[in-house]
């Protein structure tokens, strides 16, 4: 045996397709020097049509949700109950009572860090899998200095399907009082390969922001070629130089949904029964997990569903989503825990029953966890040395726990799951394979979590 | 009616000799449901001699508002139409002369609000750590008190001040997590949750926070505990079946019982002034709406 890096890999019997894959990602540059057939065995891996990411962004807290600690003192455990889910040895808080039933069907990872404690660096950090070039949010950087959302280079990997390959489903760009993450899109590659932002609210309404530009527009009317194209030349007579390029990004867009035909019924959820609109609730998050989840079987590569300030809103506190820095544990029992249990639990029922979870891998998390320790006004505040994250589908073995925090939730007792391993994995699931991602030269350093597969 | 009733029947199993006892009361009407928009709504009461309810509901995008229900017709009236902060857990006195709720403030702080419906004045009471919030606030039924939930140093404790937002008094200084408190009739007990012990559980203390003692103890979270008019029963949420369900437990702790089955969230229990009926936020249809419940056939046993 021998040890590379952290990992070791076999070297008597032969390399395995999982240290291969190890291997091979943490040489990503290295890549071409195997032959095709090896990069064939790696896209073995590639069971993925459509990602799914459920962003749970302010930082939900761990020890309250997937990862309680009954056992830690008063001033760590909180007051929710464990109770035991249908995985064997992996208990969930009494705010998760159908996730807990349904357990079989993902897995969680108990042992997810991040590099940064504040919502927007840690926000791009774990949607862009890397670290900003020029300083990042806290350096002023600019989001030219960031590489490219996961979203981004899963939809550059693809030929387009009618719709834009990468969507994010909020109101605007997620960030916190400050401003949006940086990291939200195209990065270093260009706002070209930025998500398609849409706003779904909680009647199921839907809306495209950036298309408001086009005089009424609406999804609804997409199907009007004729329409839409003399809306576009109308909009270009009237730019100047400056706003062309702007322009331009909006012009390949509703071309692309124009291309679109009947796919463009993946917007319209009043196709839906009323009973399975009213499983996801009346939420915004809730109908634009049915809006992602139609977007998925309409072929879209990566789906974006925030929970976001735009997506739910209580009270000013909780704006940013799970940023409960007070009344962590009344939020929590009123709405926030609720809410995600049956949202996320009948997500994934619905797209098990249809058939699509096997080709949708779903991942559910936020930037970062929160304290285990209790505040002085009885909350939790950011901690991002370790926190959770939930994976279903696309071909993550179900019904696992992987990894194992300390007594208190504080840190890892195993390997910790960075950034580039939840990136490096997702890729590697959605058919982004070493090679291309060494041509992208992006996610340089991570590996598979074999221990999901 | 028949049908519910028979299901009522209490379940006798025997298992190898030993008689296992599997009581189940469930309510011989379904509950009537009272609002059909779906928003997202928590902590309604009874107002106007039972003759109208308020509540708060997620009724714009980016907005929390306390509404006014009139049950002839179903009439709802924002009561700060023009407000634009958050307003919600609202409370009333028994004469209707005060309206109490948490409003929010300075993000992330929320505050308790007084309002002297018969002089026009408003008061406050503000938290002391900027991120500090109030919830759950309760008038005590002399009307010279307003006891609630304080997340500020010291954790989140019971809390009370008096009308005008003065004279704060800490009630509990314990360990975990304190909130819902709630006045008994008479004014001088308070049921409320605590994780003293491990989860949420229903306590009792007197009125000046004296004798804490526990009322209920399942390993699950009891919480949201809400008086019968008699004094004699408390209503509460409690998570012990699995999801939240409404329960009644005598005022001694003796002879908890529950009200609703359903697979969806049932919460947020209030009592009719009759004491014959429960309000309820559920989800039992999906979305989130006000339903009544009927306990004239629930056993009282």
């Amino acid at each position: 045996m021998f040890g590379f890096g952290n990992y070791r890999v076999r070297d008597c019997q032969g390399l395995t397709r999982r240290s291969f894959l190890r291997f091979g990602a943490g040489l990503p540059f290295a890549a071409g020097m195997f032959g095709s057939d090896h990069l064939a065995q790696g896209a073995e891996l590639a069971k993925a049509k459509s990602v799914m990411m459920i962003w749970l962004v302010g930082g939900p807290s761990h020890l309250d949700l997937f990862d309680p600690k009954p056992n830690a003192p008063a001033e760590f455990r909180g007051p929710f109950a464990a109770i035991s889910t249908r995985t064997a040895g992996m208990q969930f808080t009494e705010l998760l009572p159908r996730l807990a039933a349904g357990s079989d069907r993902f897995s969680v990872v108990r042992t997810n860090i991040n590099y940064n404690g504040g919502h927007r660096p840690a926000g791009s950090i774990a949607w862009t899998c890397g670290r900003a070039s020029d300083g990042g949010e806290d350096g002023n950087g600019k989001p030219t200095g960031y590489p490219p959302h996961l979203g981004s280079i899963i939809a550059r990997s693809r030929s387009s399907s009618g719709l834009p390959a990468f969507m994010s489903l909020a109101r605007g760009p997620v960030g916190d009082g400050v401003g949006p993450c940086l990291g939200y899109g195209g990065g270093v590659w260009g706002s070209r390969y930025d998500p398609f932002m849409v706003d779904c609210s909680k009647l199921g309404q839907v809306s495209i922001s950036e298309l408001k530009l086009l005089d009424g527009l609406t999804p609804a009317r997409l199907n009007d070629r004729q329409r839409v194209l003399g809306e576009l030349n109308r909009v270009r007579r009237g730019l100047d130089l400056a706003q062309l390029d702007q322009w331009d990004g909006l012009h390949q867009k509703a071309l692309q949904l124009l291309r679109g035909g009947d796919t463009l019924n993946a917007f319209d959820l009043s196709r839906e029964s009323a009973s399975t609109r009213t499983r996801y609730g009346r939420t915004s998050f809730g109908q634009s997990c049915l809006l992602g989840r139609r977007l998925v079987e309409a072929g879209v590569s990566y789906v974006q569903v925030n929970w976001s300030q735009f997506a739910e809103v209580f009270y000013p506190f909780s704006d940013y989503g799970w940023d409960t820095h007070a009344d962590n544990f009344g939020l929590l029992a009123d709405w926030h825990g609720p809410l995600l249990d049956q949202v996320l639990s009948t997500l994934l029922e619905d797209l098990h029953d249809r058939g699509l979870l096997e080709q949708t891998l779903v991942v559910c998390l936020g930037e970062f966890g929160r304290t285990p320790r209790i505040n002085s006004i009885g909350s939790r505040d950011h901690w991002h040395p370790c926190y959770f994250s939930v994976w279903a589908g696309g071909g993550v073995r179900p019904g696992r726990v992987i990894g194992e925090s300390d007594a208190r939730g504080e840190y890892p007792l195993t390997n910790p799951i960075t950034p580039e391993m939840v990136g490096t994995t997702i890729a590697e699931l959605a058919g982004v394979g070493t090679q291309q991602r060494a041509e992208y030269r992006v996610l340089e350093g991570g590996r598979v979590i074999d221990e999901l597969l | 009616m028949n049908c519910c009733k028979a299901l009522r029947a209490r379940i006798l199993i025997v298992m190898s000799g030993v008689l296992v006892v599997a009581v189940q009361s469930l309510p011989a009407a379904e509950p009537r449901r009272l609002t059909h928009d779906g928003e997202r709504k928590l902590a309604p009461l009874f107002v106007e001699k039972g003759e109208a309810v308020i509540f708060a509901a997620h009724d714009e995008p980016n907005r929390v508002s306390l509404i006014r229900m009139r049950l002839s017709d179903g009439k709802q009236d924002r009561v700060d139409p023009k407000l634009t902060a958050h307003q919600f857990d609202p409370d009333v006195s028994a004469d209707g002369r005060y309206l109490c709720f948490v409003q929010t403030y300075t993000s992330p702080q929320s505050i308790l609000v007084v309002r002297d419906l018969k002089e026009g004045t408003e008061s406050r009471f503000i938290p002391q750590e900027a991120r500090g919030t109030v919830r759950g606030p309760k008038i005590s039924p002399d009307q010279q008190r307003v006891v609630f939930t304080l997340s500020d140093p010291g954790g989140q404790q019971i809390a009370s001040v008096d009308m005008k937002g003065a004279n704060l008094k800490r009630l509990t200084e314990s360990a975990g997590t304190n909130a819902w408190p709630a006045f008994s009739p008479d004014g001088r007990q308070i049921a409320f949750s605590s994780s003293r012990d491990g989860g949420f559980h229903l306590f009792l203390m007197n009125a000046d926070g004296g004798n804490i003692r526990p009322l209920t103890n399942h390993p699950l979270r009891d919480m949201r505990p809400a008086w019968s008019p008699d004094g004699k029963r408390i209503a509460f949420a409690s998570a012990r079946d699995g999801n939240l369900e409404i329960y009644i437990v005598n005022a001694d702790g003796t002879n908890a019982r529950r009200v609703t089955n359903h697979p969806d969230r049932d919460d947020f229990p209030v009592w009719h002034p009759d004491g014959r009926q429960l309000l309820v936020v559920s989800e039992r249809a999906g979305d989130s709406d006000l339903y009544l419940i009927d306990l004239d056939d629930i056993p009282r046993s």
